[in-house]
């Protein structure tokens, strides 16, 4: 798989209080990963340094885009902070990881530079905790914000916007105010929204969290339902260890004060999964080895 | 309000105060030169309509002027004082202690600068109506959800995009509100500096009928001044369902 994102050994302070230290992730093409930890852990600092709105103290992130598709790294992986920091590790994928890491820094550095986005914002489609939808405007035009901010002329923008709404399983909202939504609704408008940013990362952070546990799986089954056909590259933030176990294709456990990450697992499930994948003993297995972790 | 259904209790509440009044003139509880009857008051004031009418449009003028005014300087404060912050903390005491100093202790020094016309009348509203609005929409550009300006600065939005698409319509209904109280503000403001000084306006006709004791006409006026006021304000509320559709499908 073609890595698109690398966060290189990321370490913010606020004042004195360091909040996150030596994070290091990596994101393939297409591919889900969650950082699960608790609430407050720093998982939010995390996101705001990725899309460019806080920079880090020390570290960088590399995206590695479409644009320069043909040195994009196969099969990279990037070092976990579990190696970084030396912390105890489950044995199985990390040596995997050992053996292509500096294979990996070697690449990196001389065939594909990719594009240093440190503290650089508009690389990455961001969708924070609140749907954050502008009550004045309708449905179809919050939706097509990204590509008004853009300027592109009205028409187009809606019209583009206008496309996804069946997809999203919004049609015939179009011009309702958000007002007249639903809580489910207003989140598939804020992530049709992140969507048409039309960047190849989107960074969700906890989006699901503010809906209720019957809307929240429904939703969560939208979502896998949707992504079958939407291939985006998601960074996914979550403090739901069943959310994160059945959205993703890797986790990485943040944690401690300042966070590291602890841990990284790999949920080798097929994609696309259902629900009844909660109910199975693997999905067991990874939840108790989580438990553990946190 | 264009409610079809008019809330029933405060008419009837005006009403029985008006028959109070008519019962406490008939009956003589006072004596009728001191307090007319509603009657005469509408009888004082369907005499003197078109004097009236004419007074009435020069005080209209002043005050839609000195609103015109109010508002545009207002409005510029506002957004000065929201985008640099180094504004604020310069103008923002200076705008509360102005508003400590009444109207009517300077209005006779604007007739002293500016003469008797309609300038020193259209400067006083333009004073009593810019604070409100100035700290009114001030309120609304700040209260905008600090993640939303994340959200945009997130997607590359510019300074304008921002105020645009996000500050001005979250500041809409302080805005508004700001309008309201400017233009209770403006006529009464025009009308207390036609007080002290001019040769036409409801001000002028007020101290004149004063002075000739005719409590009925001077009634008649107070009331006329504040029926244009609260016209005034229901248009302000018909403007902002316009400006504001969104706000009425809740």
């Amino acid at each position: 798989m073609k890595t698109i994102l690398t966060v290189n050994n990321i370490s913010k302070s606020y004042g004195d209080k360091q909040v996150i230290k030596d994070i290091s992730i990596r994101l393939g093409k297409g591919e889900l990963v969650s950082i699960l930890g608790v609430s407050g852990v720093g998982k939010t600092t995390l996101f705001n340094i990725l899309s460019g709105l806080t920079p880090p103290d020390s570290g960088n992130v590399m995206l590695y885009s479409r644009n320069d598709e043909a040195g994009a790294i196969e099969d990279g992986t990037v070092e976990s902070a579990a190696d970084e920091s030396g912390t105890e590790k489950k044995g199985t994928e990390t040596d995997t990881e050992e053996t292509d890491k500096t294979e990996e820094t070697d690449k990196t550095e001389a065939v594909v530079p990719g594009t240093d986005i440190t503290g650089k914002n508009g690389y990455l489609s961001y969708m924070l905790q609140k749907d954050l939808l502008l009550p004045h405007k309708t449905v179809i035009e919050n939706a097509a914000l990204p590509l008004l901010l853009e300027r592109v002329p009205k028409k187009t923008a809606l019209e583009t916007a206008g496309k996804e709404f069946k997809h999203f399983g919004l049609d015939g909202t179009q011009n309702q105010y958000p007002s007249e939504l639903s809580g489910g609704m207003r989140q598939r408008v804020a992530l049709l929204r992140t969507y048409l940013c039309n960047k190849e990362v989107a960074l969700l952070d906890e989006p699901f969290s503010a809906l209720d546990t019957i809307t929240r799986a429904s939703m969560q089954q939208w979502y896998l339902d949707m992504m079958k056909d939407i291939k985006l590259s998601t960074l996914f933030i979550t403090h739901d260890m069943d959310e994160a176990i059945l959205l993703s294709d890797r986790i990485y456990i943040m944690k401690g004060s300042p966070a590291t990450i602890v841990e990284e697992i790999i949920v080798d499930e097929k994609k696309p999964r259902t629900s009844d994948f909660t109910l199975t003993e693997e999905f067991l297995e990874y939840k108790k080895r989580i438990r553990e972790l946190l | 309000m264009m409610n079809k259904k008019i809330n029933i209790v405060p008419v009837v509440v005006i009403m029985l105060l008006l028959i109070i009044w008519q019962t406490a003139c008939a009956l003589e509880w006072v004596p009728g030169y001191m307090l007319p009857s509603p009657i005469n008051v509408v009888k004082a004031f369907v005499a003197d309509f078109s004097l009236l009418m004419d007074h009435a449009k020069v005080t209209l003028l002043e005050a839609v002027l000195g609103l015109f005014f109010g508002i545009l300087l207002g409005f510029v404060c506002a957004v000065l004082m929201d985008t640099f912050p180094i504004v604020k903390k310069g103008l923002y005491p200076i705008l509360v202690i102005s508003q400590t100093i009444p109207a009517v202790a300077i209005a006779p020094l604007l007739i002293l600068w500016f003469s008797y016309g309609m300038t020193p009348k259209i400067i006083l509203v333009v004073l009593v109506s810019f604070f409100p609005m100035a700290v009114g929409l001030l309120d609304g550009l700040q209260s905008v959800d600090e993640d939303m300006i994340k959200l945009m600065n997130s997607m590359k939005a510019t300074r304008w995009q921002i105020f645009k698409y996000v500050k001005l319509p979250a500041a809409l209904p302080e805005f508004f509100s700001g309008v309201r109280i400017a233009v209770a503000y403006s006529v009464v403001g025009a009308v207390i500096s036609e007080w002290l000084g001019g040769f036409s306006g409801l001000g002028v006709y007020m101290t004149r009928v004063k002075k000739s004791l005719a409590y009925d006409k001077m009634f008649a006026v107070i009331f006329f001044v504040s029926a244009i006021s609260l016209i005034l304000m229901a248009l302000v509320n018909v403007l902002q369902k316009k400006a504001m559709p969104w706000a009425q499908k809740k």
